[in-house]
């Protein structure tokens, strides 16, 4: 690991703070229910449909 | 150590990039307090955004905003009891052809994306296309429904709160020995009451036999 270079703006960690919790964290998690509603849909495929309950 | 430079690995690639070297190190400018808020506020949001979608997605309106669901089975369901009658509680397109629980509702809307792709690519972009695949389109519902026991059905008729006396005596007869058994669920002889039938199934409704 390197020496730590200046400290970050408060500029900068505003807009890493917004792209993060605007951008990254809601696209990772549409991406993680879209994983797990496609999972079940291939599973259902295989498996076929599910039972009751 | 050679002397050749040593380009620099992937990880320390991005350690060395300015968005990373500010997202993974502490706030030097902002509290805990501040940005447990945010995170808490961004959260709920999204939430509400994702539900929000995920109920506009889930009405009759946003179905029929594709040709081959307006032109075809909202047509005819506009015909049947569940379009309208004397207590006028009707069924939607999701009330049935979704699934409630959570899951089940979430891997439904994934395995909507093959319908997008159907659109897209005109699978069933003519009345003809769509009478040539209805048996196969039907026969997918059917084998879902009867899987899950007719749940759909069951979200709002309940063979306990059915009044037999009610009833016809050959339907009264039939639903204590068939259904109140267990043997059979709803979809299992009521085929064809919201849609019209697959013309080369039409004559195998156990319901409409005589």
């Amino acid at each position: 690991m390197q020496a730590d270079p200046s400290p970050p703006s408060k500029l900068q960690e505003l807009m890493v703070f917004l792209t993060l919790s605007v951008f990254i964290w809601p696209f990772l998690a549409m991406a993680f229910v879209g994983t797990y509603g496609f999972a079940f849909w291939i599973y259902f495929l295989t498996a076929g449909p599910p039972g009751p309950g | 150590m050679s002397d050749a430079p040593k380009r620099p690995s992937l990880w320390a690639r991005i350690r060395n990039n300015v968005f990373f070297r500010v997202a993974l190190r502490p706030s030097t400018r902002y509290s805990l307090a501040f940005l447990t808020l945010g995170g808490f506020i961004a959260g709920v949001a999204f939430w509400g955004a994702f539900n929000t979608a995920l109920e506009v997605a889930n009405t009759e309106q946003f179905c029929i905003t594709c040709h081959e669901m307006k032109d075809n089975v909202y047509q005819e369901l506009q015909g049947t009891i569940h379009w309208t009658n004397r207590s006028g509680v009707r069924a939607t397109c999701p009330d049935c052809h979704v699934p409630h629980q959570w899951t089940l509702k979430i891997a439904r809307k994934m395995a909507a994306s093959r319908e997008v792709w159907g659109h897209l690519f005109g699978i069933i972009g003519t009345r003809e296309k769509f009478l040539d695949t209805r048996p196969e389109l039907a026969a997918h519902e059917w084998a879902r429904m009867s899987a899950n026991h007719s749940q759909e059905c069951r979200n709002c008729h309940s063979p306990q709160s059915m009044n037999f006396a009610k009833q016809s005596e050959r339907a009264a007869n039939i639903h204590k020995e068939q259904l109140l058994t267990g043997e059979k669920s709803c979809i299992d002889c009521h085929k064809g009451i919201a849609h019209r039938l697959p013309v080369n199934k039409a004559d195998e409704v156990p319901a409409f036999d005589d």
